[in-house]
């Protein structure tokens, strides 16, 4: 092993490679922080360069782009409030409201920090325990897929606001979205309204684009006082430094672990991750209302979560040669364009490549904080342009990146209708975040049903009759009643205290 | 005895969904077609989408009535009669019509053209703008902006149908 690490070290910085990494994170970064371009678009477009290059330089490539892309997420859904990337959605809901508040860098600069970490101890878990979590790995069929997603969907009443009925209201729309399109099992097309575009269902980045961006512009535009719509912020004057991502070390910590456990299951990815880390915040934070409103703690679990499963997701891809996600499967492919077949053997028999591949993740990493770092100040300059300039703008990328998501206008279509139903949820307060958790586990939740429910002819008790299932719904009644039951005995306490306190001034008066 | 636009205040966006759930939960059987071993697993493709909307008209319906009873005992829950501030209805339908109209003429007239007619009306809507923010503004966000796109992420804008 030490052998191969060696080796691997010897070849991640050669000053090729070093520069491939470089220009990998630059693209990815600029990729992930456009709303419509994604990560996965990416890799996909950087992939054929990679053909003239040795396996290792391909690699080396692609982990840069693959790490910044992720990352880069955060950036537009903290400064514009669109998530690039499906899995920055939970940074959005605390990094917009900081944006507004002017305090745009420090969401940034807590982003990079976490991001970073996330990634670092992802790349970690993946040199030592690659072969261990794959094994592990093995043992998530479709029951424990449902129950794992199952379990992310309870955040959806913690994200509700302060209406549960309207966030469930939300919530079951999401669900309802995610079922257009054919049917997971039998192939029947639902909802389409003969139209051949609703057959691949309704694309989540022009969903977010709608109802995170479009929404907002129309918000902006509504407003009758249109100058200032977000606080000015210098960022001159900032620098930024580790400490920033201190107080927040134990949730990063926690939440990269969260993210590494889930990326190493195929199917499942940083979405989930990033709502069980954001979730998990919250519920141990010492301020949980803050949640939503401008949290730099939640911003910490989701962007360590989300990239906590980057090198994690290739564990499965790499031991197994079962892709965790589109990226890793990019990854799988270039694999074998390289005549290199993914699987036990590989680390046997190309135990150095493999070690390459995860020295690569780490350096990424470095690579994307240096480029973050220089990059932070220039991005959150963004937000004192004029908002009579800077709508445009956003709109325009807005409309730019759904068109690109297909190469056609529905993709606009779908954004333009979504951002009406984004502008009408904001008028009447219906919050947006059930929605899109709906949308993004909706169809996961749906498929791992019925495949267990097919396997079990029929019985839903296979459901709590595994024990990783059964640990997973003990955990969801848990999460999901434990504060309630909370609530309860501290205002019965309350209630208690203060009856107690009357009837002893009572007594007290009376013996006076 | 009050009036029913006095007991249903504060519930449109309930009615809404409820309506919306209702004409989701009666298209159903027009949008998803059932074969016979559909079932196999016990759940067919429509067994989720008619649980979905059963639940949001049962919501709906709940938010209605409990909505319908705080206004009988006088408790006004709701902001969604009036909003709480100032908001200009008339820029955020010309924001939309400027939006629609550029996915209509956008394949026939190109990206450059309706791009440049965009942005103009939308900062025009907006207002504040200087005319030569305008025509900068404009002319950036749709030619240098296409042939970025193009040379750099291999994304090709629309060059429209007019202009072959």
């Amino acid at each position: 092993m030490l052998e191969n690490i060696l080796y691997a070290i010897s070849v991640v910085f050669l000053w090729q490679n070093i520069v491939l990494i470089l220009l990998g994170t630059a693209i990815g970064m600029v990729f992930g922080a456009l709303p419509g371009l994604t990560v996965t678009l990416a890799v996909t477009l950087v992939l054929p360069f990679t053909f003239d290059l040795s396996p290792e330089s391909g690699i080396v490539l692609l982990t840069g782009v693959y790490c910044a892309g992720t990352y880069a997420g955060s950036i537009s859904a903290i400064l514009i409030n669109t998530p690039g990337t499906p899995s920055s959605v939970a940074t959005a809901w605390d990094g917009f409201p900081l944006t507004r508040k002017g305090r745009s860098f420090e969401a940034l600069s807590v982003a990079l920090h976490a991001s970073v970490l996330g990634g670092l101890i992802s790349a970690v878990a993946l040199i030592f325990f690659a072969p261990m979590l794959a094994k592990a790995a093995l043992a998530f069929g479709p029951t424990e897929r449902f129950a794992l997603t199952f379990f992310g969907l309870t955040i959806i009443s913690r994200v509700s606001g302060n209406s549960l009925t309207k966030g469930l209201i939300s919530a079951l729309f999401g669900l309802l979205i995610a079922t257009v399109g054919v049917d997971p099992i039998m192939g029947v097309p639902r909802f389409s309204f003969n139209t051949f575009y609703l057959y691949g269902g309704v694309g989540m980045i022009e969903v977010f684009i709608g109802i995170f961006a479009v929404a907002e512009i129309f918000n902006q535009i509504g407003k009758r006082a249109v100058a200032g719509v977000l606080s000015k912020d210098d960022s001159r004057r900032k620098i930024i430094r580790w400490n920033a991502i201190v107080p927040h070390y134990w949730t990063v910590i926690k939440s990269s672990v969260i993210g590494i456990v889930i990326g190493v299951i195929p199917g499942t990815g940083g979405s989930i991750a990033s709502f069980i880390a954001y979730d998990e915040a919250k519920r141990s934070s010492k301020e949980p209302d803050n949640f939503g409103k401008g949290s730099l703690e939640g911003i910490a679990a989701s962007e360590s979560a989300n990239n906590g499963v980057t090198a994690a997701t290739l564990i499965p891809t790499l031991t197994l040669g079962i892709p965790g996600n589109t990226v890793a499967a990019i990854f799988l492919g270039a694999l074998l364009i390289h005549g290199l077949t993914p699987g036990p053997q590989l680390f046997e028999n190309q135990g150095g490549l493999m070690y390459t591949i995860m020295i690569s993740f780490i350096l990424a990493n470095v690579a994307m904080y240096i480029q973050g770092r220089f990059a932070l100040k220039s991005f959150d300059k963004i937000i004192n342009i004029p908002p009579g300039i800077l709508l445009p703008i956003i709109l325009t990328m807005c409309l730019i990146g759904a068109y690109t998501i297909s190469n056609s206008l529905n993709s606009v279509i779908v954004a333009l209708v979504f951002g009406c139903v984004g502008y009408a949820m904001i008028k009447f307060e219906y919050p947006t975040a059930p929605m899109v958790i709906a949308i993004i586990l909706g169809g996961m939740v749906e498929e791992s049903m019925r495949q267990s429910l097919i396997l079990s002819d029929g019985s839903a008790m296979i459901f709590l009759t595994r024990p990783i299932p059964l640990v997973f719904f003990i955990l969801t009644v848990f999460v999901t009643f434990f504060p309630v039951v909370i609530q309860q005995w501290r205002k019965w306490r309350k209630t208690a205290v203060t009856r107690n306190l009357k009837s002893f001034r009572e007594n007290s008066k009376d013996s006076e | 005895m009050p009036g029913l636009g006095l007991i249903l205040r504060g519930s449109t966006s309930s009615i809404v969904t409820l309506l919306v759930g209702l004409f989701v939960f009666l298209s159903i059987r027009d949008q998803i077609v059932v074969f016979s071993n559909d079932g196999l697993s016990g759940v067919s493709a429509r067994t989720l989408p008619y649980l979905i909307t059963s639940a949001i008209i049962l919501l709906s319906l709940l938010k209605i009535v409990s909505n319908a009873i705080g206004n009988l005992k006088g408790e006004t829950d709701s902001l969604e009669d009036g909003p709480k501030e100032a908001t200009s209805y008339l820029r955020v339908l010309l924001a939309f019509s400027a939006i629609a109209l550029w996915i209509i003429i956008l394949p026939y007239l190109g990206y450059e053209i309706s791009t440049m007619m965009l942005v103009a009306s939308v900062m025009i809507i907006i207002g504040n703008c200087r005319w030569w923010q305008i025509v900068t503004l404009s002319l950036i966000l749709s030619i240098p902006v296409k042939h970025l796109l193009a040379n750099v992420f291999r994304v090709y804008l629309p060059s429209g149908s007019v202009f072959g």
